[in-house]
């Protein structure tokens, strides 16, 4: 009798420690807002320390001692943060060292996630990233090795977006990778692959046609055999125009700016009778069994824009308004990729609920059994305990790529060697960036602009 | 008797309990302290170096490319004929190696790199011009040593320098995934070019597969 009353006391008092612990986790989403807040009126450093604080760190020349849970991707949201402040290099670190995380986590079988994610939420498991995240992170890493005008560490980039592309491609999770092709293509051309680089710009066709990359590819044509239809078509659209694709300058600037911020996931509640609905065949267990529950609602993550206001940007160099061209709208990817798993998030809610139910109904028994005449109450109770504590320490997975770029624009012009001013400028957010670069003859430069607001 | 018994037992049970759970939290959190090794030849772990901690090339990978190299060099004919009976010991100098792979591995080859220059050094059959020399003479004369050899430049610094053979190469890579295995082949090519020729003197090829598994 004692023995069970140690038990009894023991496994409540785990069960409030547990509930003391857990529900004092906020989602991601909650941990992350107040880092997107200063990052959306613009201030950047305020931004990086708040992330710091997510990461444990004290400073952004700090990587965090352990890569565990949501890590690799709060190292992501600073990487973003660090391209926009300028900080190609740090920048480069935290991408490549997210990277390495995520794609050890792929490869490696999750068992304690694969455990908790069933009884809790999919939030108990390591993060791994979704097929775009997966595809833009080499792009936007790129994009820092040509920031640093390393055309070399950028080439490997371009490499690991094919491996990774090829690799999603053999799984079925195939997606168009229009931003990390144009990029690519940019690095090989300068690195006189020119075959190789037709080949990227066939590939960033594929999102539909680039006005500024006619020039690039009827000047490579000239001497690379490698014809695609989309190279086709676009060398026959610039036939006319034929010796525009022989600027008069070998050198070149290429602004890449990078807009705004994806939609991200918050917890959203809905009745669960909407929420079967839409799960269809994606739930595990007994749905019936939800009719006992107290809990009539399911809280799911759902995707909410991110209120970005850099929208559009304006290009002057040497004071000359140069057109942009959007390669890359990441917002839409990440909502039609939403939508497509949407029915299997919701699918494992209310499986989780389910099991919840379940130990419910168990306690329910329980109390039914060892209450004698007040058997039913006690058992109402017990029911009430487990099942409440569970919705407690059930967490919607609420973690995304947040600082990932809405929407990417680029514009090549071939200039002059020598200095050239380059302003950018955001009517949204009423930001400007005026950057003075050199250009070698023959050679290019490279202006970065990232505006995560 | 018999439930003071029982009872002395419980609380002797609980007190066992709580000390295991004690126990348990105090292992679980010492595991998460973190510790330091000294690894290699001469130390209580001398096999630290062996396994292989991620698909990127390592100390062994480097040893092993640069020992097949050097064995293929050193008993090559152009060695032997053009180098080890003339006996003038010619000027050489290395040119970096251009990473052709889909892994950063910048450092790993400067670690190659110096290996090479060491060994053949050691061979006491060359003289080698410090890279360090070679860098500043690239900039003093306005050129650019990238990773890619250029013949033209190495033509220009070879002059200046009076070197005969440039030492250069290339790695490449290919990388593939099957379901929790990521395997990546790696090939490095290194020649020996005559400057003023062009003319490729030697060249070896060595390869090395490193894979990972989930």
């Amino acid at each position: 009798m004692i023995l069970d009353g140690c038990f009894r006391r023991g496994a409540g008092l785990a069960l409030v420690a547990a509930f003391g612990l857990l529900s004092g986790c906020a989602t991601y989403s909650d941990r992350i807002a107040e880092v997107q807040a200063e990052a959306s009126r613009g201030a950047y450093p305020a931004a990086l320390k708040k992330i710091n604080k997510v990461l444990g760190v004290s400073s952004v020349q700090d990587l965090p001692r352990s890569w565990k849970g949501d890590r690799p991707l709060a190292i992501l949201e600073r990487a973003m943060l660090l391209q926009a402040t300028g900080e190609y290099a740090l920048s480069s670190r935290d991408m490549s060292g997210a990277e390495t995380e995520l794609e050890l986590l792929d490869l490696k079988m999750d068992t304690p996630g694969q455990i908790g994610k069933y009884i809790y939420s999919d939030s108990s498991q390591d993060y791994e990233a979704s097929p775009t995240e997966r595809m833009t992170l080499n792009g936007l890493n790129l994009v820092n090795f040509l920031a640093l005008g390393d055309l070399s560490k950028a080439a490997v980039e371009a490499r690991r977006f094919t491996n990774m592309r090829d690799y999603l491609a053999s799984i079925g999770l195939g997606t168009h990778g229009t931003f990390g092709a144009y990029v690519s293509g940019f690095v090989f051309e300068w690195l006189g692959e020119g075959d190789r680089a037709l080949r990227y710009y066939e590939e960033a066709l594929e999102g539909g046609n680039l006005n500024s990359l006619a020039a690039p590819i009827a000047r490579l044509a000239r001497s690379n055999p490698y014809r695609g239809p989309r190279i086709e078509a676009s060398l026959a659209r610039s036939a006319p125009n034929a010796t525009a694709g022989g600027s008069a300058s070998n050198s070149e600037i290429l602004t890449i700016i990078a807009l705004g911020r994806v939609p991200h996931k918050v917890p959203k509640r809905i009745p669960i009778g909407v929420a079967v609905g839409l799960a269809g065949t994606w739930i595990t267990g007994n749905a019936a069994i939800l009719e006992r529950s107290v809990f009539k609602v399911v809280v799911y993550p759902e995707l909410e824009n991110s209120g970005t206001r850099a929208k559009k940007a304006t290009l002057k160099i040497d004071g000359s308004s140069v057109p942009v061209e959007f390669v890359s709208h990441l917002g839409s990817d990440i909502r039609k990729e939403y939508e497509l798993i949407k029915p299997r998030i919701l699918g494992a809610a209310l499986t989780r609920m389910i099991a919840r139910a379940a130990v419910a109904e168990g306690a329910r028994y329980a109390g039914r059994q060892a209450g004698g005449g007040a058997g039913a109450l006690i058992g109402l109770l017990a029911a009430l305990a487990a099942e409440g504590s569970l919705v407690a320490l059930d967490k919607p997975d609420t973690r995304s790529w947040t600082f990932m770029p809405e929407q990417i624009a680029v514009a090549r012009i071939a200039v002059a060697p020598g200095e050239h001013q380059v302003d950018v400028v955001i009517p949204g957010v009423s930001e400007t960036r005026s950057v003075l670069v050199n250009v070698p003859n023959g050679g290019f430069a490279v202006v970065v602009v990232t505006v995560p607001r | 008797m018999m439930d003071l018994a029982v009872s002395r037992r419980s609380i002797s049970n609980h007190a066992i309990a709580a000390v295991s759970l004690f126990s348990a939290f105090a292992i679980l959190l010492g595991g998460c302290a973190q510790q330091a090794i000294r690894g290699g030849e001469g130390t209580d772990n001398p096999d630290l170096d062996a396994p292989a901690l991620s698909v990127k090339l390592d100390r062994e990978d480097i040893n092993y490319l640069v020992a097949d190299y050097l064995g293929a060099l050193e008993s090559s004919r152009f060695w032997q004929q053009e180098i080890r009976k003339r006996g003038d010991r010619p000027l050489v100098a290395i040119w970096p190696i251009q990473n052709a792979t889909s892994q950063h591995i910048e450092d790993q080859l400067l670690t190659l790199l110096s290996s090479i220059e060491t060994a053949l050094v050691n061979t006491g059959d060359v003289r080698v011009v410090a890279r360090s020399r070679q860098a500043e003479l690239a900039k003093e004369v306005g050129l650019q040593q990238t990773s890619a050899y250029d013949a033209s430049t190495a033509r220009e610094i070879g002059r200046q320098l009076g070197v005969k053979y440039f030492f250069t190469g290339k790695i490449t890579s290919v990388e593939e995934r099957l379901n929790k295995l990521k395997r990546v082949q790696y090939s490095l090519f290194l020649q020996v070019i005559e400057i003023e020729t062009g003319m490729i003197e030697f060249q070896n090829e060595v390869t090395r597969s490193k894979a990972i598994k989930g």
